[in-house]
């Protein structure tokens, strides 16, 4: 897949994820598995843009004698995941038509 | 290897970037060797897990601004001697050499970018020329009229429309060529920030 376009995949599961619950890193990607391909380290990058254009905030908490960062949405973040879903709520329309699956 | 050497080399490899952002790469990788080495695989099997170190500085770099990204570089490659007071001589000595070379790279920049440039600005120049000559010539056209009789004044009047014609189509054009050539300057943007990340 076109790593720009999976960019974007990612970051809308990502939020996804979020939506449900808060959450920290490794567990993202342990919810992730088996939807779309994301390790720990293409996570990073990912969760910095978020965290730069607002959709998610960060806090910590302490775990077994160390601090583990968790991931909050933000209403940015939800905005986002409405808005990926009207876009591709109209390529889907546009995917059907060239599949074949639909008769204009 | 273990976690405390990976964020040692890990800590190195993005030296130069604001310690800031060190600082969150850091935690981030010590927080998740943790959580993977708590879900039951040993420490170094964690490290192993999140791909090569070079793979992972990559990616935190290429989303640094380019301003970042070249601070970095420079302050990691080698031609530092290590010793600030040798640095400065040095670079007081070296320069009648460096400064030709660094101003014959500026310009190439310089002139590659205004080669990308000059299209577009012909362009706006001709639609610009012509609508204002075809404007002009209709104002001449009504005086025309009145001094030289009608039928020089019809002609000036129907050169100017068609001067005018001409230059929309050519703004038209014009407006095109620089929307394609601000992607051009984008790309060209981005292949200069290539040479530094790599």
């Amino acid at each position: 897949m076109d790593t720009q376009l999976k960019r974007g995949f990612v970051e809308a599961c990502v939020l996804k994820v979020l939506e449900g619950s808060d959450n920290y890193g490794y567990q993202i990607v342990q919810d992730l598995n088996g939807i779309i391909d994301v390790n720990e380290s293409t996570l990073y990058p990912i969760l910095r843009r978020l965290e730069e254009r607002q959709c998610l905030t960060i806090y910590t908490i302490e775990h077994n004698g160390r601090l583990r960062r968790y991931y909050k949405i933000t209403d940015d973040g939800r905005a986002e995941i409405a808005g990926f879903l009207k876009d591709w709520g109209e390529v889907m329309v546009a995917y059907e038509f060239i599949s074949g699956g639909k008769k204009q | 290897m273990n976690k405390h050497d990976f964020l040692v080399i890990l800590r190195d490899r993005l030296s130069g970037l604001p310690e800031k952002d060190i600082q969150d790469s850091v935690d981030y990788y010590s927080s998740t060797i943790d959580d993977l080495a708590e879900s039951g695989q040993s420490e170094e099997a964690a490290v192993q897990e999140l791909g090569p170190i070079e793979e992972i500085v990559r990616a935190i770099k290429s989303d640094r601004s380019l301003k970042e990204v070249v601070r970095a570089s420079v302050q990691k490659s080698h031609l530092s001697t290590g010793n600030a007071t040798l640095n400065i001589v040095l670079l007081v000595l070296g320069f009648p050499l460096w400064f030709p070379l660094l101003l014959t790279a500026l310009i190439l920049v310089f002139v590659a970018y205004l080669l990308v440039w000059l299209a577009p600005l012909i362009t706006w120049i001709v639609a610009g020329s012509c609508a204002f000559g075809g404007l002009w010539s209709l104002v001449e056209a009504l005086i025309g009229g009145v001094v030289y009789g009608p039928l020089q004044g019809f002609a000036a009047a129907g050169l100017g429309l068609m001067a005018i014609g001409f230059g929309l189509f050519a703004g038209i054009g014009a407006y095109y060529l620089t929307k394609y050539f601000v992607v051009v300057s984008a790309k060209l943007g981005r292949g200069l920030k290539g040479l530094f990340v790599r």
